[in-house]
């Protein structure tokens, strides 16, 4: 099971979270989870359409050595980048007027956190949620 | 599928007769296109479907991705666009590619029967390379519906972000749908405009119909009740389910400046409640002035 879904417009990102919160249910995670996924997955599309324009989000099925099964969020885009990550990641800081919740939000709300980001060539975001047997 | 490759090849280098046999055949059948286009035209549209695929099957490219060949990918995003611009519908494609197969298991048949082990195998390529398109139509025929969907949702959301006065200085706007940028600016016009002219002093904002409350959305709420109170009107949120509040806690959201109640019911005997204290201290502070 992968989505991928290419960001452009809001619409695209309203459908990402929307195939996201199918995706969990499909899982199995609770309900309480697959808002924390669809929310999640609603920042880092924002995100991408603010910073970079465009970008994609996918979304697969995966499972651990552990036999663990959960849901992978890849966001990545081609934008500006991040210049400080540790900054970008502290509650509250934004460069747009925004709430600056977005990614330290996300990073509470899911199991992993990954971000890499080059200055000038791009971002991307892989999270993942667990579904705890 | 070697040893064919060449009996192959001789049957689609033959392709002006493939495409003669087809097109017979989806007259024939009466093929929903021709409602929509000549013969002379579906024939030139299927021009370039047919060379691909006799390509990919030549060349024994059976797991390609349509996304990967750009001019089969384009004449499929015409089929789309002509689907769903002419009202057919998602299964539009597949009498006409079906059709194809039929032709094309006819020809193999002919072309094979010195070699007919070789035909399983040229059947199952031939299947493969043909089911691509077909599902590739169907899921862009799938995305443009849902485009046009969430367009025409659009434009209802756009109508249906309605104020209504329900009391003396109360005014309700129940959100439904989700709630994209532009959306949260209609929102805050609309609810701006209606306080001016209602003078209303008390609103209540429900969101029982909002799936998904991120910090875009959050902010916008916040903005909102903030320039409400800036024009003299007091907001009570209600209708917040519990697993997007929960969620709201863990993202880091502080809707502590906002007045929030469970229901809409709640909210609004919060107001009645408020409105009765404000009265009755309006009310002593008139009678202590008279004595
Ligand atoms: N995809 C991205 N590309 C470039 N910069 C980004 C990206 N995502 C986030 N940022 C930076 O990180 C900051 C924090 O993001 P976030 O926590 O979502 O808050 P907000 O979007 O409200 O500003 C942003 O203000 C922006 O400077
Ligand atoms: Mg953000």
């Amino acid at each position: 099971m992968v989505e991928n879904i290419q960001i452009f417009q809001e619409y695209d990102a309203i459908l990402a979270r929307q195939r996201g919160r199918e995706m969990a249910k499909q899982l199995g995670f609770s309900l309480v989870d697959q808002t924390r996924i669809a929310i999640s997955i609603s920042e880092l599309a924002r995100n991408i359409l603010i910073y970079a324009g465009e970008g994609e989000v996918e979304i697969r099925m995966i499972e651990s050595s552990g036999h663990k099964t959960g849901l992978e969020i890849r966001a990545s885009d081609k934008g500006p980048g991040i210049s400080d990550l540790e900054m970008a990641l502290t509650d509250g800081y934004t460069s747009s007027g925004g709430l600056g919740m977005g990614l330290p939000g996300t990073k509470r709300l899911m199991d992993d956190f990954e971000i890499r980001s080059d200055v000038g060539k791009g971002t991307s975001i892989t999270i993942r949620k667990w579904l705890s047997s | 599928m070697s040893a064919s490759l060449d009996e192959l090849k001789h049957l689609l280098d033959n392709q002006d007769e493939i495409m003669d046999a087809w097109m017979h055949r989806l007259e024939d059948e009466g093929n929903e296109w021709l409602e929509h286009m000549s013969i002379a035209q579906l024939r030139q549209k299927s021009q370039v479907f047919l060379q691909e695929i006799s390509e990919l099957i030549l060349t024994g490219n059976v797991d390609y991705k349509v996304e990967d060949r750009p001019v089969l990918e384009a004449q499929l995003k015409g089929f789309t666009t002509d689907a769903a611009h002419f009202g057919m519908g998602a299964t539009a494609f597949y009498p006409y590619v079906t059709s194809l197969k039929y032709i094309l298991i006819h020809k193999l048949i002919e072309q094979l029967s010195s070699a007919p082990d070789q035909l399983p195998a040229a059947f199952s390529d031939m299947y493969k390379v043909l089911t691509r398109p077909y599902e590739y139509f169907i899921s862009s025929y799938i995305a443009m519906r849902e485009r046009i969907i969430y367009s025409q949702s659009r434009a209802i959301a756009e109508l249906s972000t309605p104020v209504i006065q329900i009391w003396n200085d109360v005014v309700a706007m129940p959100l439904i749908g989700e709630i994209d940028t532009s959306r949260a600016k209609e929102i805050m016009e609309n609810l701006l405009n209606a306080i001016l002219e209602t003078k209303a002093t008390y609103v209540l904002l429900d969101i029982t119909g909002v799936p998904i409350v991120d910090t875009g959305v959050a902010e916008s709420l916040i903005k909102t009740v903030e320039a409400a109170r800036l024009l003299g009107a007091q907001c009570v949120l209600t209708g917040i389910r519990p697993e997007v509040a929960q969620t709201l806690v863990m993202l880091g959201v502080d809707l502590g400046s906002i007045v929030t109640k469970a229901d809409f019911r709640n909210g609004l005997a919060y107001i009645l409640e408020m409105m009765e204290t404000s009265s009755s201290r309006a009310f002593v502070s008139k009678t202590n002035q008279s004595s």
